[in-house]
């Protein structure tokens, strides 16, 4: 059954991976591609019993607003914790000095796992972070991808976008989850 | 959604490359063959297949239960676990390596992370892990449909030492075989498909003991009652 399994993945090449796409582009609403579609804000279990688990729908994200929104694989994961989170901390205030209302992290976590990892990197004062606990926002947007083969379950792909008032103005999706080429924070600077 | 069937030489290059980071430098060890199928992921000698990672179907809603949940007397499904082990390796292994020959406690947790389980449950088992070791226990394993990287990460904030295993079923599939799902999805905790709290003692795989909560409460499953049954 094994090799029935791995004959059948050879017909599958690498370049299933390889992909820079998403079913949005540059110019569409991001929240019309996503309707009916929460995040969670990451927070601990005591704050979300406050707050009742409440969810935040994509509109008060993006409404009105300039927004830069990154997703990563996983929280604590190698690259998305030793580059792609500190890039974008690193250049909190250019951001800032470019009108950028928030910088948003989105990953397919739980939304206490990603509160655990924004303490630990100490990055909630310059990002806000949010979990695609059911992965909807990204298969919406066409940027999931299985990574149970990682051990990892449905997650997402790597990748950056500005948004002004819901438009996406700049998209950037890495070929690879493991590359960190086009979704840092000084690709998306230039872009603004 | 795309299925991530790949070779396995581009499978173990994407998680190492995913895995590497400048601060810790995590080696995914693995052996290859071209002639034998199976890739193995394990750190120990025992080969054991990855039959249960391919064949993972890609959505989160559960089957309807057309597993019977586990009960006393029964022999314990194989699956593979991930975990992080000491020298910051991602490893896997089987519930056949954790309970093959020996007298095994495996708890399981809803979520890392969430309060009872952190304040509870998992602290509960290393306090009396020795007096469960004193009484014949080999291993001590904390299982939850959470990946490596959290469980580790979990495991570094509640200063868990080695005597008790953190390890992840991050596809859910060994809870599942287990019928012991736990479906949060319509709830807006946000934590989707888990695991029912337990806890259980195998002597050589086969079932002797079992705690099952209904959902996340916990009643039972704590190490005490655990003691208590040995």
């Amino acid at each position: 059954m094994a090799s029935a399994l791995v004959r059948g993945a050879r017909r599958f090449p690498p370049a299933m991976w390889g992909r820079g796409f998403a079913k949005v582009a540059s110019g569409d609403d991001i929240v019309a591609a996503a309707p009916d579609v929460a995040l969670q804000k990451a927070r601990s279990w005591d704050e979300g019993v406050s707050s009742n688990f409440s969810t935040t729908p994509l509109n008060d994200l993006f409404q009105g607003k300039k927004v830069v929104i990154f997703g990563l694989p996983g929280a604590y994961t190698g690259v998305c914790s030793a580059q792609h989170v500190p890039s974008y901390q690193k250049n909190i205030d250019k951001f800032k000095a470019k009108g950028v209302n928030s910088v948003i992290c989105v990953a397919v976590n739980d939304p206490y796992s990603m509160n655990a990892w924004a303490e630990k990197l100490q990055a909630k004062d310059a990002i806000e972070f949010y979990g695609d606990f059911d992965g909807k926002f990204h298969k919406s947007l066409e940027l999931d991808i299985d990574l149970s083969a990682a051990l990892l379950g449905p997650r997402s792909h790597r990748w950056s976008a500005y948004v002004e008032d819901g438009k996406i103005k700049a998209l950037n999706v890495e070929k690879a989850p493991s590359e960190f080429k086009v979704s840092g924070a000084e690709v998306i600077l230039d872009q603004i | 959604m795309a299925t991530a069937t790949t070779t396995a030489a581009s499978f173990s290059t994407a998680v190492r490359r995913l895995c590497v980071s400048t601060s810790t430098s995590i080696r995914l060890r693995h052996v290859t063959t071209s002639a034998r199928p199976p890739t193995r992921l394990i750190s120990t000698p025992t080969p054991h297949r990855l039959l249960p990672l391919l064949r993972f179907s890609a959505t989160a809603s559960p089957s309807s239960t057309t597993v019977s949940t586990i009960s006393v007397g029964d022999k314990l499904p194989d699956a593979t676990l991930s975990y992080f082990g000491s020298d910051g390796e991602l490893k896997t292994i089987t519930i056949a390596d954790l309970t093959k020959g020996k007298k095994t406690v495996l708890f399981a947790v809803p979520g890392a992370f969430t309060p009872t389980c952190s304040q509870k449950h998992l602290p509960g088992f290393v306090e009396k892990a020795k007096e469960l070791k004193a009484k014949g226990v080999d291993v001590i394993a904390c299982v939850s449909v959470n990946d490596a990287f959290v469980m580790k990460a979990w495991k570094e904030d509640l200063k868990v030492g080695d005597e008790v295993l953190l390890v992840s079923d991050g596809n859910g599939v060994f809870t599942k075989a287990l019928g012991a799902e736990l479906d949060l999805t319509d709830k807006p905790v946000g934590l989707g498909v888990r695991s029912r709290r337990y806890s259980l003692l195998a002597e050589d795989g086969v079932v002797k003991v079992l705690n099952l909560e209904e959902g996340g409460s916990f009643t039972n499953s704590g190490a005490e009652d655990m003691l208590k049954a040995l």
